[in-house]
């Protein structure tokens, strides 16, 4: 179980009178989240999302709080947690110089996975992801769809048990979305655990079992999309959170 | 620490036929000159190096890295090793191919061949320890703005200096220097790379990517 605990994160910015300026990007947010469950961590652009997902993937270092994967934490076990986890991005991009197999192979290296082994687990990803055609051709000339399988399939090179996906669909045609819904469901049945964050509620609504709303760094609901659909008497996560936060002329 | 040394070489596995051209070039200029040619190619493939820094800029490729199981340290060590190892490999390769060329054309000069060799490396070695930590803090685009300065205005410094206080090394120290050059540019790269790894270290652990 994944269990973040009153988590905090402090930025310094530099404001129109060019004083340094302290705020929290995320200001105690804490959730837990089960084997096999889709955690959805839904807000705006700018409301914390990112952060507090840098922070649960070990990139950001929490300014108080704790993240606990399985009983470890970061300050003891970093390495150990690591190799649990993978982190996609939708700012994260894939050395287009390189080759499918190449990039694979490359991420083998880097969660260790054994000499004898690294082959094997290579050809099971691809045809898991149908990658045969393309996996020795250069990134660079993929399509968006069959880049998108290759991001998924770095992930999936050490099999781990935690999957951080940080606005993994944002900005991609249907058709690559779906590679990625279709890739979480997958892993969903697997018993993995995925966290999601998104600001396409319906997208969440789908998907997730269940839903930490935040804004402007603070949790302001939690529960399952039935639950919050309940508790504020709409029909769907985006009524819901406009009913969270005061209506829809709230900035 | 191996994935990720793997991982810069194959970046620039794009360059090596530019490479290659330049290795033709030089050995044909090799053959007409004394053995005073490894210099550039070793600068050149310092700075082959370097784009790794960018590409791993344009690809976002720090806050990836950092939640690899790899450590912050190992990103560090591996672009200091890597660039060390490729400089190292490079000087070897022109050195024999330098050396062979010299046995047929009967004009070797092995002194100066080793002279160039080391030299090359010492000094290649010490441009990596100044310019990294200045990459590892400001990124690749600034850390190359800060390092243009830095060496510019350095030696315009030294060079007024020189002329305004008129100093001049002694006899004495200069053939020191001169009977000791290998031990002591040893000694003194060691001890400035080392502190340049401890610096980009300091710089890599404390960042936010």
């Amino acid at each position: 179980m994944l269990q973040a605990k009153d988590l905090k994160k402090k930025f310094v910015k530099i404001n129109a009178k060019k004083e340094h300026q302290e705020f929290y990007a995320d200001n105690g947010i804490s959730f837990k989240a089960r084997k096999g469950e889709v955690v959805g961590i839904l807000g705006p652009n700018g409301a914390g999302k990112t952060t507090l997902l840098r922070m649960i993937a070990g990139i950001l270092e929490p300014t108080e709080g704790v993240i606990d994967f399985d009983g470890l934490n970061y300050k003891d076990n970093e390495l150990a947690i690591k190799k649990k986890i993978a982190y996609l991005s939708g700012n994260t991009k894939i050395y287009r110089t390189l080759t499918t197999y190449e990039l694979l192979k490359m991420c083998c290296d880097f969660y260790e996975v054994e000499k004898g082994k690294m082959e094997q687990r290579v050809k099971e990803i691809t045809k898991l992801l149908e990658m045969d055609s393309f996996l020795h051709q250069r990134i660079e000339n993929l399509s968006t769809g069959q880049m998108q399988r290759v991001n998924i399939a770095r992930c999936l090179v050490h099999n781990p048990e935690y999957y951080i996906l940080d606005e993994a669909t944002s900005g991609l045609d249907i058709i690559s979305s779906q590679i990625i819904l279709d890739f979480i469901k997958d892993e969903k049945k697997k018993g993995k655990t995925i966290l999601y964050s998104t600001h396409y509620m319906e997208e969440a609504e789908n998907i997730c079992d269940y839903v930490v709303m935040i804004n402007k760094g603070v949790v302001i609901k939690e529960g399952t999309p039935e639950e919050i659909k309940k508790a504020t008497k709409t029909t769907n996560l985006r009524d819901a959170f406009f009913a969270l936060i005061g209506g829809k002329n709230e900035k | 620490m191996k994935g990720l040394i793997k991982k810069d070489l194959l970046m620039m596995k794009g360059s090596i036929k530019l490479s290659m051209i330049f290795l033709l070039v030089f050995l044909v200029i090799a053959l007409k000159e004394e053995n005073t040619l490894i210099f550039i190619p070793a600068f050149l493939s310092t700075m082959l190096f370097m784009t790794t820094f960018s590409y791993d800029e344009y690809n976002n490729w720090n806050a990836y890295a950092t939640s690899l199981p790899t450590g912050r340290k190992n990103l560090v060590r591996a672009k200091y090793m890597a660039n060390l190892g490729m400089l190292v490999a490079v000087v070897v390769i022109f050195s024999i191919l330098t050396s062979a060329l010299g046995v047929i054309s009967s004009n070797l000069n092995l002194e100066k061949l080793i002279f160039s060799s080391f030299g090359c490396i010492f000094a290649l070695a010490i441009f990596q320890a100044v310019l990294y930590p200045f990459i590892f803090k400001f990124g690749i685009e600034k850390g190359r703005i800060g390092i243009l300065v830095g060496v510019f205005g350095f030696t315009g410094l030294v060079s007024l200096l020189k002329d305004k206080l008129d100093i001049r090394l002694s006899k004495e120290l200069l053939t020191i220097l001169e009977n000791n050059w290998l031990p002591l540019a040893t000694i003194t790269t060691i001890i400035l790379l080392t502190i340049s790894y401890l610096i980009s270290m300091k710089i890599v652990n404390k960042k936010e990517f």
